[in-house]
Order: structure tokens, then sequence, then C-alpha cells
């Protein structure tokens, strides 16, 4: 009895499952093995895959190819340590002003501040393409009342172009961070902040001892999202800047992108991105690591 | 006394970052309305000399917008609905049916939630373009519905769970099959996950670029994000008329969040922590 029973339900449960399944394997998974064995390949995108073995990962740390590379790289890392830490500040911050002091308004800020993840990124970069344009855009005349006046805008310089593109990035995230520490907050028991301050603690004391631990599981998971959205980073430089000037603003995604799709090299760079995705793994796992026991140490001290 | 200096401090936290957010916005549309020659004349901080919507109807007319927002809303609406199709039945089979190698389909639509874009978008384009789907909709369409699945899957397995056995086992004695109890008992009671992935996954399709900017290349196929970057290259000295472009763009779905605020946050909010 039981054993029909189990394989009318396996059938049924595999009927369910085979839409899913099927469009899920057909468009994701084999594209995933594919782009391992295209990375093995010299392929460029049509006709015939010669095989290449390792070539194109050594390829990658080749003297002709490592400068752009690691250009790119670097790039990607600064905006990682940017990613991870201002916007998921700011967001705590007025997070906890929304949530603990006593203001009134608090929807009509978070409406506000999560407006930028609403719109569309090619929206997002006509404005600031315009607010940072050195002739017509109003920053430029703003700066140049503090004497900070650039000529070229701060798009256009090598040096500056990446912090423009930071500072918008950080414009964009705060309210995504803000919501999510939000919701955090409001969850945490109002009983130990009550018994805090009964105890005589500052408000200060209050957020940096009983707030910021409180949200540690929304804090892991926000600085993973950011570490994933940090080695993305796609629209935003493609549509601004599109790695300018001569390549100063090159994210290994638009790097491998472009290696891909305009020189055809799609061997090598299936290469790139398969590197790429192992580093971010190691990173996240390395994160996840050091929280773990971080977390530990902590339970730890908590009685 | 104290008290009401840091009710000050708050409010200046406050409003300053919710300017920083506004200002932008409010400097675009100022400038929509006026033409290029008067911005390139005065600068950008000036009152204009003129206000009209002259840069809408251009925009409007010269990008092909209409046919972007068509293709927008076709495929957004095509990749939420084969989504729900998709993701329901599965997520019903993985909480309440037994049955072989449920563990590997877990292991495998979990591996997905790891996989970014990147790592898929050359053997995806390819392995469409010798299906000919480049260039139409699904080429757009079932890369989205394929890359939503393991979002989709966690989070109505995750809320299913919650539903109790007995209803289920009640409806089975009373004689119903699977599928009567997937469609007449569990999904009515999902609607709050179905509302929440609804808002997510139309937002993130409507939003989308690479995926399309990489698989539609004829103008007659392309999306608004799609649409609006290319109108942006080919009109960059006339940034009202970009500006105007994407507005044109970008308030009906501004309008949208303002009215339906609450769920689309939430949305937004369960999409991200992905259970």
């Amino acid at each position: 009895m039981k054993k029909r029973s189990f394989r009318k339900q396996s059938a049924a449960a595999w009927l369910l499952m085979l839409p899913a399944l099927a469009i899920y394997a057909w468009l994701v998974l084999i594209p995933t093995v594919q782009t391992f064995y295209i990375s093995l390949t010299d392929w460029e995108g049509i006709g015939p895959k010669t095989w290449a073995g390792l070539s194109n990962y050594i390829r990658i740390f080749s003297e002709t190819e490592w400068p752009a590379i690691w250009a790119a790289l670097k790039n990607n890392l600064i905006w990682f340590a940017v990613a991870v830490t201002i916007p998921i500040w700011i967001g705590l911050f007025l997070a906890n002003i929304l949530v603990r002091g006593r203001v009134k308004g608090g929807k009509f800020f978070q409406m506000v501040y999560f407006m930028p993840q609403v719109v569309s990124m090619i929206v997002i970069a006509i404005a600031w393409k315009w607010l940072f344009n050195p002739l017509f855009g109003p920053l430029n005349e703003i700066l140049g009342c503090f004497g900070l006046h650039s000529k070229a805008g701060l798009l256009s310089g090598k040096s500056t172009v990446v912090f423009a593109l930071l500072f918008i990035y950080v414009w964009m995230s705060f309210g995504y961070s803000c919501l999510l520490y939000t919701v955090a907050i409001e969850n945490v028991d109002p009983q130990i902040y009550e018994a805090a301050r009964l105890d005589g603690a500052s408000p200060a004391q209050e957020f940096f001892r009983i707030t910021v631990p409180c949200v540690r599981g929304t804090t892991t998971t926000i600085t993973l999202l950011m570490m994933i959205s940090s080695f993305k980073a796609f629209d935003l430089v493609y549509s601004l800047t599109n790695g300018g000037p001569a390549g100063s603003s090159n994210v290994i995604s638009l790097y491998a992108y472009k290696e891909g799709f305009i020189f055809s090299r799609m061997g090598y760079a299936s290469a790139v991105t398969v590197t790429v995705s192992l580093l971010l793994l190691g990173l996240a796992q390395g994160y996840l690591h050091l929280r773990k026991r971080k977390d530990g140490e902590a339970s730890g001290d908590e009685r | 006394m104290r008290g009401n200096l840091r009710k000050v401090w708050q409010y200046a936290a406050l409003i300053f970052f919710a300017l920083l957010i506004l200002l932008p916005f409010l400097f675009m549309l100022a400038t929509s309305l006026r033409p290029m020659m008067d911005l390139a004349k005065n600068g950008a901080m000036s009152l204009p000399e003129s206000v009209s919507l002259d840069n809408y109807s251009k925009a409007w007319v010269k990008g092909s917008f209409i046919t972007y927002y068509k293709n927008s809303i076709w495929i957004t609406a095509a990749t939420v609905g084969i989504l729900l199709a998709c993701v329901l039945p599965a997520s019903y089979a993985l909480v309440f049916l037994r049955a072989w190698g449920k563990r590997l389909v877990l292991a495998l639509i979990l591996f997905g939630l790891i996989i970014p874009f990147e790592q898929i978008m050359f053997p995806l384009f390819t392995n469409l373009r010798s299906y000919h789907l480049i260039n139409t909709s699904w080429s757009v369409i079932l890369p989205q519905v394929a890359l939503g699945i393991p979002v989709g899957i966690m989070l109505m397995k995750n809320y299913m769970a919650g539903i109790p056995d007995e209803i289920i086992q009640a409806a089975r004695i009373d004689g119903a099959s699977e599928a009567a109890v997937l469609l007449r008992i569990v999904v009515p009671m999902t609607k709050p996950v179905i509302s929440t992935l609804l808002v997510f996954f139309t937002i993130s399709s409507w939003n989308s670029f690479m995926l399309p900017n990489i698989m539609l290349q004829k103008p007659e196929a392309q999306t608004l994000t799609v649409g609006l970057n290319y109108f942006k290259e080919s009109n960059s000295a006339d940034f009202p008329l970009m500006i105007a472009a994407a507005f044109v763009v970008a308030l009906p779905v501004l309008l949208v969040y303002v009215i339906f605020q609450k769920r689309i946050t939430e949305g937004m909010l369960a999409g991200s922590l992905k259970g």
C-alpha cells in the first residue's frame, strides 16, 4: 500500500516540478557547465571549438592582459570596500533614527530613500551624466563656489571618475540598507532597551551595545549582498562611462563582456568569468566563516 | 532641553539625506522643461527663460517609446506569469509530496542562488542564437524565468511549509487529486507570497538591462531600458531632451511606487532576504 502511494506521489511530484526544472536546467544549469567547457577552448562564439586547455587561464596572468585585468580588479576592490561600508552605515544610522527616535514622517523618509532602487539604472545614469557635466550640469557650478570646480568634469578625469561612480552608487544604495535595517531594528525586543535605560545607558550606548549587535544577522546579509553587487556593477558603468576614460573606470564584468561579445574571444572571456566567480565565492565563504567565529565569540559572552 | 536638541539633529540628518535624493530629481524635472539652448546659454542654476513640454513630446516621438513600452510590458507580464506558473507547482511538490531525488533538486536550486548572470551569459547567448530566438522577446523572457526560479521556489517553499499538513490530508481523503489540492486549497492560501513575488519580479524584469541589451539588437524588439540607453547615446548633446526621455520611462514607475509603496518595499525586502 505505502509503496504504491509513494510511487504515485513521486510521479505527481516530478510532473509538477517539470516546467520549473526544464527551464532552469536548460537556461541556467547547462550554460553553467558550458561556460566551464568554453573556458578551456579558443572559441570565438561561432565555428568550431578548438581545445586550448588551461591557456586561457594562464593568459589572464600574462604580460599583455594582466595590467588591464588588474586595473579592472582594482576598481572592483575599491568598489567592494566602499559598498560594504558606507551605504550600510548610512542606512543603519538613518534606520536607527526612524525606528528609535521619535520622529514623524518615517514612511515618507523611507519612501524617498528607497526611490533610486525603483527606477532603472539608465535613468540614474542619465541623471548623473547631466549633474556631473562640466558645462551644463549644476554640480560643477556649485563646486565652483568652493573652488573645487573641475574643467573636464568629474566623470572625465582618470583619477576622479571612480569616486564619482562610487558616490552615485552610495547615493543609490543607502535607501536599500535603510529599509533592511528598519525591519531589523523594529524586531528588537523593546524590553532590552527599557532595561538599559533603567541602568542609565545613554543613547549612544544603547546604539552600540544593543542595536548594533542585535541586528547582526541583517548586517551579514546586507554585507553579502553588497559584496556580490560590487562585483557586478555592470549597468551603471556601462551606461555612464563604458569603462572610460581610457579604461580607468573599467570593472571586471565589463572587461569580460567586451572580451566575449565585442572582441569575440569567448573562450578567454569565459575563463575570466569563471575565475571571478571563484574569487567571489571564496570571499563570500571567507566572510561567512569570519562571521561565524565572531558570532560564536559574541554569544559566548552573552548571558 | 537636551531631548529637543537631539530631535533637531535627528530631523536635520533625515532631511539632509532626503534632499540628497530629491534634489537631483527636482533639478532634472526643472531642466527637462526648458530647451537646450536656454540651458547652454544660462547654465544649470538659472531660472528657465521659458517652460514647455516640448522636450517630452519630442522624446516620445523621436525615441520609439511606444514600441519600447509595448515590449517591456509584454516581456515583464510573460516573465512573471510563466514564473509563477512554474514556481507554484514545483514548490507544492517539494513541500507536500514524497519523491525520490527531492534533495538533489533542492541542492540544484540552492546552487542557482549563487550563480551570477555573467557566468552564463556567453553560452546563453549562443544557445538562444542557435534556436533563432535572438531579437525575439523569448530570448529575454525565458532566461529571466530561469534565473528567477531559485528565488521564487525558496520564498514560496518556505511559506508553504507553514501550511498545516492536516488540511492537505483532509483534502486528499476527500478524493482530491494533487492538482486540485494545489489549485483549490494551497494557492489561495499563498496569496501574500504571490503578491511579494509579483512585485519583486515585476520590478526586476522592468528595470533589467544587461540581459535585454545582449539579446535584443533590433530596435523593434527592445525594452525601455535598452531603448532609453540608445536614446541617451544618440542624443548625448541635448541634456533636457535626454532627461525628458528618462522621465518618460521613470514617471509611471515612480507613480506606481508612490501609490503602492508599502507593497513594493515589502516585496523587494523579501526577495533579497531569500529565506
